[in-house]
């Protein structure tokens, strides 16, 4: 503060000037006072600005009455301040008192204090962000934020999560070397990619997330056939209320959508889907049909509203499976979405239902909409174009993007959205959408509170609804979870192993020659018909990001399948997970690695390691501590490894079936691929020499034998070669 | 897909199933697979000589019924006498018979205490591997070839997944 007093000695000046005017003692009572009320009411300005700022700017959540409260207390602290500072010059004018000895210093610091909060725009700029942001919730007064306003009533612990995850994700640092970076961007392409999602904040605030671009982005994809079939949709039910009756115009028109982007002549082809995401369409209809019985949909609801509701779905579906195509993380398609995570919402309700608890159609219906929205966010622009780029950690905080798209759609008064699902059933689903991912699951908290009447029906209903969405989603991790490649080109797994060991051998161009090979036979699928030209390009891209490690990883992902799921009536929650018989083999393989995602799903539900049963004791938390940190994991590990089949604590347990005296689901289609593989008489005879060949290679590595060791390897490299030649 | 191929794939996994399990404990019986603390890494010679004998266990033991299988598991059998055991189920020429079994003849007590020692008397390894134990191993497969499915499949879950 002594430098600012002797840099602005154009303040120090009218200081002194003034304080030749007036008494020493009344003088510092006059600058203490106007200081105090003015600091007072402008920490005022500022908390307000930053709890408002916060709430709207950065994390969208503030009620419009929080806008308008803060902006009040604005405009009167500015007031205030201006009113003090006259008062304060009228009493200084008004002294007769000659000034004695002064704190000058002092004095001026607080002045400057005062003076400077100012020069740096601290309360101007607030006010100015605080123009801005009442500007841009200037919608509110068109009337339509007036039913969507139960958006902004997100609890502080939502409030809480968000600003964790930007306070987190703000200071992510994009993960650009793990893998492998795609061809064909130049530095300067990259920089701005890499700009764009160096953190959450400017993911999440780059226009190109804004509702309408994204809409552009899957009508783009759909393409313009679609998008005019879909005005002649709606035009055939013009003036029709949604019932009955228009239900099945509405789902026989929806279904020719899901043809043509799905099915044997479509867009891509993939009968499986086709025929989920048919049944998907069905069931919501229905619970819409349902829910207008139950008094929670409207029955004026316009038939051309569902319409484009039900088919905007659709295309939602086939863009964020088509982008879930390109790469080779977890499947983000189709398969989690519908085939996994809506199913399993269904079963969890289902058995709240036998509990004796209320499940109405509209928290299904609810349930349906949070799953087809929740992973939006990986297929935006921004975070697809940086994924593709090789900047994989992009896809953190995904759920927040895929929050501000469904409230972006609730702003809108015209939106479908909004016209179909009143403010608090949207504020339920953006809710759903941006905690799909949390682990604080309330069954038990709802069972008992219901059961002793300290929480009501509609409070239960809705608590349920966010644990079935969490518990469906994190379920997934019991599945085979894997990049669509695997699914859909049966060979994929074999290319695979050919580049971990021309990798392992050093020869890069071994690599890319094997990923051209497996281009190549994508493309000769394609000619054959089987697959579309845009399933073609969406697995062609994928192979770019196959790398000598995706092996391990994907067959390290190759999981238990079907996890069957019970709830008793006190709400406990038992998960029966099943293992693959691939997995119970490949497992060993990979040892526990395989079950990380098994692991973190436990701690996060659990919680503690107090809350295990029976709790963890000393010795296993000593041993899961490194300098200092202790993984919570390390702890589960530490118990399968002694053969613990069964994890239990905080209500949950989970039962791992595996052993040879438990029942085995058949193999699924994955499954058999592995198994047409591994049987291939040229593949164990190319897999039973490369195994010598890399047992050599080490046993010469660990006797220090270098020469013989490189020998090794160019013997490894000519047979992988030989193999790949015959492909 | 009718129900009795339903049936036959599920009689085939439970055999399948089976059969690793066992060949497993066979292997972990005879050669047993550690992890050096240090390195993190298990034993090339011990993987080496594993990778014929886990053809040899497969074939010997899908020969077994219930109870041999459990007597199998409970007898003491060394490395050698499975290599032998393996040796009689495969189709190689005389020649190549008679140098593998001197071969393993020449393998002492001693030596299962020093697996590098018994790949160095097999000539396992690649830049001592010989013609007869290329030989030896493609015996093998062929012979896991022309076995029942679950046999086939077993092998190729074992090489695979490189148990």
């Amino acid at each position: 503060m002594k430098e600012n007093v002797n840099e602005n000695k154009e303040l120090k000046e009218t200081i002194f000037v003034n304080l030749e005017k007036v008494g020493e003692q009344s003088l510092v009572e006059v600058f203490e006072k106007t200081n105090n009320t003015i600091n007072s009411a402008e920490k005022s300005v500022s908390d307000n600005n930053m709890v408002a700022v916060g709430k709207v700017e950065k994390y969208k959540g503030a009620e419009s009455s929080d806008v308008e409260r803060v902006k009040g207390v604005v405009d009167k602290t500015a007031k205030d301040i201006e009113d003090i500072k006259k008062e304060t010059q009228k009493e200084i004018d008004g002294l007769t008192e000659k000034p004695k000895e002064i704190d000058t210093e002092k004095v001026a610091e607080m002045m400057i204090n005062v003076q400077t909060n100012k020069n740096e725009g601290k309360v101007e700029n607030k006010e100015n962000d605080m123009e801005k942001m009442i500007a841009d919730m200037g919608r509110n007064e068109n009337g339509y934020l007036e039913k969507t306003k139960k958006l902004y009533t997100i609890d502080d612990t939502a409030m809480e999560k968000m600003k964790a995850q930007f306070d987190d994700l703000g200071k992510d640092k994009i993960d650009k070397d793990r893998n492998i970076i795609k061809k064909g961007k130049s530095p300067e392409e990259r920089a701005r990619i890499e700009k764009s999602v160096a953190s959450l904040e400017n993911r999440y605030n780059d226009e190109r997330n804004n509702l309408e671009n994204i809409k552009n982005g899957i009508e783009n994809y759909v393409g313009e056939e679609l998008v005019a079939q879909l005005g002649k949709d709606v035009e055939k039910l013009k003036d029709k209320k949604f019932d009955v009756e228009s239900k099945k115009v509405v789902f026989e028109q929806t279904k020719k959508h899901i043809e043509s982007l799905l099915g044997e002549k479509g867009k891509r082809h993939n009968l499986e889907k086709q025929k989920a995401v048919e049944n998907m369409t069905e069931n919501y209809l229905n619970l819409l049909l349902k829910a207008q019985e139950e008094g929670d949909i409207s029955k004026d609801v316009s038939a051309e509203d569902i319409q484009k509701l039900a088919v905007e779905n659709i295309w939602k579906l086939a863009f964020q499976d088509r982008v879930a195509a390109e790469n080779t993380l977890g499947d983000h398609g189709i398969r989690h979405l519908v085939m996994h995570n809506i199913k399993m919402t269904n079963e969890v309700f289902d058995q709240l239902n036998n509990n004796g608890q209320k499940v109405n159609s509209i928290d299904r219906l609810m349930a349906h909409q949070i799953m087809i929205d929740h992973d939006i966010g990986y297929a935006t622009e921004p975070a697809r174009e940086a994924i593709n780029a090789g900047f994989m950690s992009a896809d953190r905080g995904h759920n927040v993007v895929a929050a501000k798209f469904i409230k972006q759609q609730a702003e809108d008064p015209n939106h479908h959205m909004s016209k179909v699902f009143n403010g608090d059933q949207l504020g339920t689903i953006h809710k759903g959408i941006l905690e799909h991912d949390k682990s604080n699951i309330k069954l038990i908290e709802t069972a008992k509170g219901l059961k002793e009447g300290t929480i009501d029906e509609d409070q239960a209903r809705k608590d349920n609804l966010f644990d079935a969405i969490s518990i469906a989603d994190n379920s997934h991790a019991f599945e085979d979870k894997l990049p669509e490649i695997l699914y859909s080109h049966p060979d994929s797994l074999e290319y695979m192993n050919l580049m971990k060991a021309a990798g392992e051998a050093g020869d890069k161009e071994l690599v890319e020659k094997i990923k051209d090979k497996l281009k190549g036979s994508v493309q000769e699928i394609v000619e054959s018909g089987k697959w579309s030209k845009d399933d073609g390009e969406a697995l062609e891209h994928a192979v770019d990001f196959i790398s000598a490690d995706s092996y391990k990883f994907a067959v390290g992902r190759i999981a238990g399948n079907k996890p069957k799921i019970e709830i008793d009536k006190k709400g406990n929650l038992l998960i029966k997970v099943q293992e693959s018989a691939v997995h119970q083999e490949a497992v060993q393989l990979f040892g526990q690695e395989s079950y990380d995602q098994f692991h973190k799903f436990i701690t996060d539900y659990v919680g503690k390691p107090e809350n295990l049963d029976p709790p963890a004791t000393e010795e296993e938390i000593q041993s899961a501590t490194k300098d200092k940190k202790f993984d919570f994991k390390k702890v589960i590990r530490g118990r399968m490894d002694k053969g613990e089949t069964t994890i239990a604590g905080h209500g949950m347990k989970i039962e791992l079936a595996i052993g040879e005296n438990k029942e085995t689901e058949p193999d699924s289609d994955l499954e058999k691929n592995v198994r047409r593989l591994i049987t291939k008489p040229e593949f164990m005879a190319y897999r039973e020499e490369e195994r010598i060949l890399e047992e050599s290679f080490k046993k010469a590595k660990k006797e220090g034998n270098e020469a013989e060791a490189n020998l090794i390897q160019e013997k490894r490299l000519k047979l992988t070669k030989e193999y790949v030649e015959k492909l | 897909m009718n129900e009795n191929t339903i049936e036959t794939e599920n009689k085939i996994m439970f055999e399948r199933k089976k059969l690793i399990a066992e060949t497993i404990k066979l292997l972990d019986m005879i050669i047993p697979r550690k992890i050096d603390i240090e390195t993190n890494e298990t034993n090339p010679d011990v993987n080496l000589l594993r990778i014929p004998a886990e053809k040899c266990a497969l074939l010997t033991i899908a020969e077994l019924d219930e109870i041999q299988r459990r007597a199998l598991l409970e007898k003491k059998i060394n490395l050698v006498e499975l290599y032998k055991s393996g040796l009689e189920k495969v189709n190689l020429n005389e020649l190549d018979k008679t140098e593998l079994q001197l071969r393993l003849n020449s393998i002492t007590t001693e030596d299962f205490n020093f697996p590098e020692n018994i790949v160095k008397k097999l000539k396992i390894d690649i830049l001592n591997d010989t013609d007869l134990m290329q030989n030896f191993r493609r015996a093998l497969l062929e012979a896991i070839s022309k076995s029942k499915p679950e046999v086939k499949e077993a092998a190729g879950f074992i090489s695979f997944f490189n148990y």
